[in-house]
């Protein structure tokens, strides 16, 4: 799988998942005096949660480093589409619990991200 | 109800709805991703009760997210349209509006915005000549308000009488209500008339389209019009019915244009709808004035109107409508108009209130029930404020006239006085605007009046308890020392030149006056007594002794280094010395022996006792034996005592002294003759 952040192709992640969401307006999205809920649908967005293996300090921050933007375009597969698709998605907190010192190299484990489209 | 495709009126009314919204603001589009949201108040009434010949202008609230300029007073129109299975619907124009202010928070622009019968709120100065037709005035007001319009007037209706006072809005709502209708802004901002007559539903509203639904109040059916026709608030119906079926509204010409309240009458006549307040899903392209049918939850169908509507879009839609009544029992208020019911509200029984009319030639009339105090405002002769005893007889108390004069017969009381100048009694107290004070008559009891000049080096103060001052300074206001200072005993104390007119000691009577060059002292009887100067011409120097204001003695200023003379006057005796006081003179004495021949001697009658006399001719001359006679009561034969002895001595050496004074003067002529025949060897 191929995933690109900012137009930079960034680590394999461990794990991948794509959440669709409905945004529909809370004033107007309501039950009918006939029990009969009626939305107003405003967007269908997406949702995608990511984690990596412990990575290279180098590579860990050009991840992180591609996301730091307010939004940021990101190219991946699109369950819905069937394709590769490139949305505009902004990142929640990105922890990074984990620092593994391996001989010289420190490693760093735990990459977790939620990106949620603009 | 605007006009839609059958795809917006299933995706509507669809439980499953996405919108697509934009705002076209000056010929630029803002879309999806610039508005933020926007709500649209609309209606056709402002009360609480349906009427005819409203005017209120649409409202539009939108925030835009954007980084563009919009300029001031700038046309927004928003539109939207709904995205479904079958593709996007047509756009939906809500309406057109300006920008009437806006703020700016986060990124965001909330523009407040109103459509363009805003403008209607301006005196309506026309230029036809009246009467005139309804439909001349009708083109010449949208010619002012730059606004276009389809509604066909009434080809008889005119217009009888120009009212110079009326505003657009106030003239536009007594067309519109001539023709039983509310004035509104379409969607293209075209002017429409909304009737209020009975008509068929447009839409239908059920349970699926509505969150709640209530009737507020039984049916209203209106089978009477009533129309308030002057400022009295004096009406004229047409139709029968109760307060609840009876339809109101102002209009100032249907007096005259009776014709028009009949039209209004057929229009609205047997109108009805059911009050109800709904919050539902909505309905973008129905407009305020249409008909809708409700259907209630247990299946009751209801046909009302839409008189008051909100729509708020924020990414979805949600309508609040509502068209709003009195209850039966509230409608039992009389309609007075619009001040005189907010008035009339609070009336209570028995109290003096004040009555409110307007009329072409008083203006606004403001009259206490009593008939005992009222108010006239105009813009013709000002602002009256007057009273009445009873009847018509009516006096001003206090009058603003339009030039700004202000007339009063009572008090004022006021904390401050600015500008101009004060007249109290018609110019027995006036102050002008330099601060130059002239008063009649001044009294002031308990205070004190203190003038100071600018430098503080001078001030008068005069107090009722300290009396008359005048100071001096040394310019810092704190330190000032008396020059003049008269107490309130009447004690005058000055440090200076006393310079003045006349100075006396009494007003009458006995007293010492000052005045010009003299000096004058005067009895109990206004007589002159006793010294005076004499200083006639100012010059004369002469210093008088009066007595009963008759001059008995004088000194006499010879003038001209002449010395002064001691003169009795008018008879008077002078007498010098005292008895048992000895009295000398010093230096030469000459001339007080009277002098004459022995003939004038003889003829003088008013010898006194003791004159002594110097007889011309009876000069003695060298050779001339000199013969001292004896005193007239000495005699001879008797041997004198010492002390006549003493007195001959005396007598002798005066006559020595005498002789030797002749002698002198004898020497002196022999002495002269001898010098001038030395100088005339002729003589």
């Amino acid at each position: 799988m191929q995933l690109k952040i900012n137009n930079t192709v960034v680590a394999t992640p461990s794990e991948f998942s794509v959440t669709v969401l409905d945004l529909d307006n809370g004033e107007s999205t309501v039950r009918t005096a006939d029990g009969t809920l009626n939305r107003d649908r405003i967007a269908v967005k997406r949702q995608i949660d990511i984690t990596w293996p412990p990575l290279k300090w180098a590579d860990t921050s050009t991840l992180l480093k591609a996301m730091s933007s307010v939004f940021f375009s990101v190219y991946y597969p699109d369950p819905v589409d069937g394709t590769y698709t490139t949305k505009t998605f902004y990142v929640g907190n990105r922890p990074v619990p984990v620092a593994i010192v391996k001989g010289s190299e420190i490693y760093w484990g735990g990459l977790k991200v939620t990106l949620i489209e603009r | 109800m605007y006009s839609t495709s059958q795809k917006f009126k299933d995706y509507i009314t669809s439980s499953n709805r996405e919108f697509e919204v934009r705002a076209i603001i000056d010929g630029v589009v803002y879309g999806s991703d610039e508005v933020v949201e926007f709500t649209i108040d609309d209606m056709i009434t402002g009360s609480d009760e349906l009427t005819l010949g409203t005017v209120i202008p649409a409202k539009l609230s939108i925030k835009i997210k954007t980084t563009s300029s919009i300029s001031t007073n700038a046309k927004i129109a928003p539109q939207i349209r709904l995205n479904g299975p079958d593709g996007y619907t047509e756009w939906i124009p809500m309406g057109e509006f300006c920008i009437d202010s806006r703020q700016y928070q986060n990124g965001v622009w909330t523009f407040n915005c109103v459509d363009k019968l805003i403008t209607t709120e301006q005196p309506y100065v026309s230029n036809l000549t009246y009467p005139v037709a309804m439909s001349d005035v009708f083109e010449e007001i949208l010619g002012i308000l730059g606004i276009e319009s389809d509604v066909v007037i009434n080809s008889t209706f005119q217009m009888p009488y120009k009212d110079e006072s009326i505003s657009i809005r106030d003239m536009l709502s007594c067309i519109a209500s001539a023709h039983g209708a509310n004035v509104k802004l379409n969607r293209e901002g075209k002017l429409i008339f909304v009737p209020l007559s009975p008509s068929s539903p447009v839409a239908t509203i059920t349970a699926s389209n509505y969150i709640r639904a209530e009737q507020t109040n039984p049916q209203k059916v209106y089978t009477k019009l009533e129309v308030v026709h002057n400022a009295e608030g004096e009406t004229l119906s047409r139709g029968t019915g109760s307060e609840d079926n009876t339809l109101k509204f102002e209009n100032r010409f249907m007096f005259i244009e009776q014709n028009q309240f009949n039209y209004a009458f057929s229009v609205m006549n047997g109108f009805s709808y059911v009050p109800y307040s709904m919050s539902w899903t909505g309905r973008p392209d129905l407009d305020v004035g249409d008909t809708i049918k409700i259907v209630l939850l247990d299946g009751t169908e209801t046909t009302s109107i839409l008189a008051v509507n909100k729509i708020s879009f924020k990414g979805g839609l949600l309508q609040q409508s509502s068209a709003p009544s009195k209850s039966e029992q509230q409608s039992e208020f009389r309609f007075q108009g619009t001040i005189s019911k907010q008035l009339a509200q609070k009336l209570t029984k028995d109290a003096i209130y004040n009555g409110v009319s307007f009329g072409p030639t008083y203006g606004l009339k403001v009259e206490r029930s009593d008939g005992k105090v009222r108010l006239l405002a105009n813009a013709t002769e000002g602002i009256r404020i007057q009273k009445s005893a009873g009847g018509d007889n009516w006096e001003d108390v206090i009058f603003l006239d339009a030039q700004g004069n202000g007339n009063f017969t009572g008090k004022v009381v006021s904390s401050q006085f600015e500008g101009g100048s004060i007249d109290i009694g018609d110019g027995q107290f006036t102050v002008d605007n330099e601060g130059n004070v002239i008063s009649n008559s001044m009294t002031i009891t308990g205070g004190s009046v203190v003038i100071i000049r600018d430098d503080n080096k001078v001030r008068v103060a005069i107090s009722g308890s300290d009396g008359f001052k005048i100071q001096k300074g040394d310019g810092t206001g704190e330190v000032w020392e008396d020059v003049i200072y008269i107490d309130a005993e009447g004690n005058a104390n000055f440090t200076g030149i006393i310079t003045g007119g006349i100075i006396r000691t009494a007003a009458s009577g006995a007293r010492i006056e000052i005045s010009n060059n003299q000096i004058k002292t005067y009895n109990f009887d206004e007589q002159l007594q006793g010294f005076a100067t004499n200083n006639e011409g100012q010059q004369y120097g002469d210093v008088h002794v009066y007595d009963g204001d008759v001059v008995v003695f004088e000194i006499y200023n010879n003038f001209f280094g002449n010395g002064v003379s001691l003169r009795p006057a008018n008879g008077a005796e002078l007498s010098i010395g005292a008895n048992e006081h000895n009295t000398r003179f010093f230096g030469n004495v000459a001339d007080y022996i009277w002098h004459g021949t022995q003939a004038e001697a003889e003829a003088k009658t008013d010898w006194i006792d003791g004159q002594y006399a110097d007889i011309e001719g009876s000069k003695t001359v060298i050779g001339d034996k000199i013969v001292f006679p004896l005193p007239e009561n000495i005699d001879e034969t008797e041997v004198d005592t010492p002390l006549k002895i003493a007195n001959r001595l005396n007598e002798i050496g005066w006559l020595c002294n005498k002789l030797t004074a002749r002698m002198n003067t004898l020497i002196q002529y022999m002495t002269e003759i001898t010098e001038e025949m030395e100088t005339d060897p002729n003589l």
